[in-house]
């Protein structure tokens, strides 16, 4: 057990490990038993400083195994269609592979059009709308983003982006909308996209 | 939604995808809660060790119906009171005739109850444990003590106690890591 799991677990009984951290201790209690030990400390000596007289540490330990064992022989309760296995549905991994494919080769096509569009495009600045219209060849457009001509090709082509851990309020949006894309995933597996509402602030 | 909430839900979210882990760290998160919950209602330590076994199971089996409007610890809660109830008319006793409410439930003090379901050789390590801990406390450098202190005796966020300390919040949080880990190591060494 490393010392930075430990710290997961104290900051975990205090209700301020991250998602990350939570998802590790998760693989950590099921291989490391002084972890679990830790934990039941921790909890004993907050029971101490609050005054509240509870079971030993051996007794809250003795509880936890039958409790563990009790659950371990449950079946995994029913949680319906939204959760349920995917029964009969070989054609799953195909179509999505498919719809995959698609997707990628209808993007690279957009991306192509824009470039190559002799019609200004919506949000274009007016200067950009009186330079010359002419055909831009793929290469070129590839030679502007890694000369780093273009703002919006610098944005993309990840130079000089500095990966910035999300926000609080960002790791709920993601994780909310990865919840919801799972589920509708798992409602219709040929949808592989939900609309995701966007805020006013953004 | 708070921390808690958020992370429980995480859990549950897990639980509900097939990972029983997620639902034993659960137990592990309440179980202590629940034991002081239940030791209100039964006296004996094998009942309250039984019943709060068969209401962790029962909210496992009933995960399928929580759909997350409330707290998961306020409906594992509600289904501790009424597997403590049930068990008390199953045994031809009366159930007490009001609940605690679940908010009170969490300051509210359980010794006299807790006392209880103590055996003589329980009481000595429990006063034993209690001597040690707060020695150990005591022991601690002043920031490391400031910070444990204001956590655990005041219950404050470590936003707070970063405020009140005018540290960075990884630093409490170390600390207060750090405050545990000795605390620790003095319990272990009484074995």
């Amino acid at each position: 057990m490393t010392d930075k799991s430990k710290e997961s677990l104290s900051a975990l009984l205090d209700e301020e490990a991250s998602e990350f951290e939570v998802h590790q201790l998760l693989r950590g209690f099921n291989s490391d038993e002084s972890l679990k030990g830790s934990w039941l400390t921790y909890q004993q000596v907050r029971a101490v400083v609050r005054g509240e007289k509870s079971l030993t540490s051996d007794q809250h330990r003795h509880l936890h195994t039958r409790i563990s064992q009790a659950v371990a022989a449950e079946g995994l309760p029913e949680f319906g269609s939204q959760y349920g296995p995917l029964k009969g549905r070989s054609f799953v991994k195909p179509a999505a592979g498919i719809a995959v494919a698609a997707s990628l080769v209808l993007a690279s096509f957009f991306v192509l059009q824009t470039a190559e569009s002799p019609e200004p495009t919506r949000g274009m600045v007016d200067s950009e709308r009186r330079a010359p219209t002419q055909a831009i060849p793929a290469q070129t457009v590839s030679n502007q983003m890694k000369s780093g001509s273009d703002n919006w090709a610098t944005r993309y082509t990840g130079e000089d982006v500095e990966l910035t851990e999300l926000d609080d309020e960002k790791q709920r949006r993601l994780r909310e909308y990865l919840n919801q894309h799972d589920r509708m995933v798992r409602m219709n597996p040929n949808a592989r996209m939900v609309m995701f509402e966007n805020s006013a602030s953004e | 939604m708070t921390a808690q909430k958020e992370t429980d839900h995480q859990l549950v979210e897990r639980v509900k995808r097939g990972d029983k882990r997620a639902y034993d760290l659960l137990v592990l998160k309440y179980q202590h809660k629940i034991v002081g919950l239940v030791s209100r209602y039964l006296r004996d330590q094998d009942e309250v060790m039984d019943v709060t076994q068969e209401a962790f199971i029962k909210a496992f089996r009933a995960l399928p119906r929580f759909r997350g409007d409330s707290a998961f610890y306020t409906w594992l809660y509600r289904i501790a009171i009424n597997t403590a109830k049930n068990h008390l008319v199953s045994k031809s006793r009366r159930p007490p005739d009001s609940d605690i409410d679940v908010d009170e439930g969490e300051f509210h003090d359980n010794t006299a109850v807790l006392k209880d379901i103590e055996n003589p050789e329980n009481a000595l390590a429990t006063d034993q444990l209690e001597a040690v801990v707060y020695k150990a406390i005591d022991d601690l450098p002043e920031e490391l003590k400031a910070a444990v202190t204001l956590r655990e005796f005041e219950g404050l966020s470590y936003e707070e106690i970063a405020e009140v300390m005018e540290c960075p919040v990884g630093t409490v949080r170390s600390r207060i890591f750090r405050a545990r880990e000795a605390i620790e190591k003095k319990i272990e060494a009484i074995g």
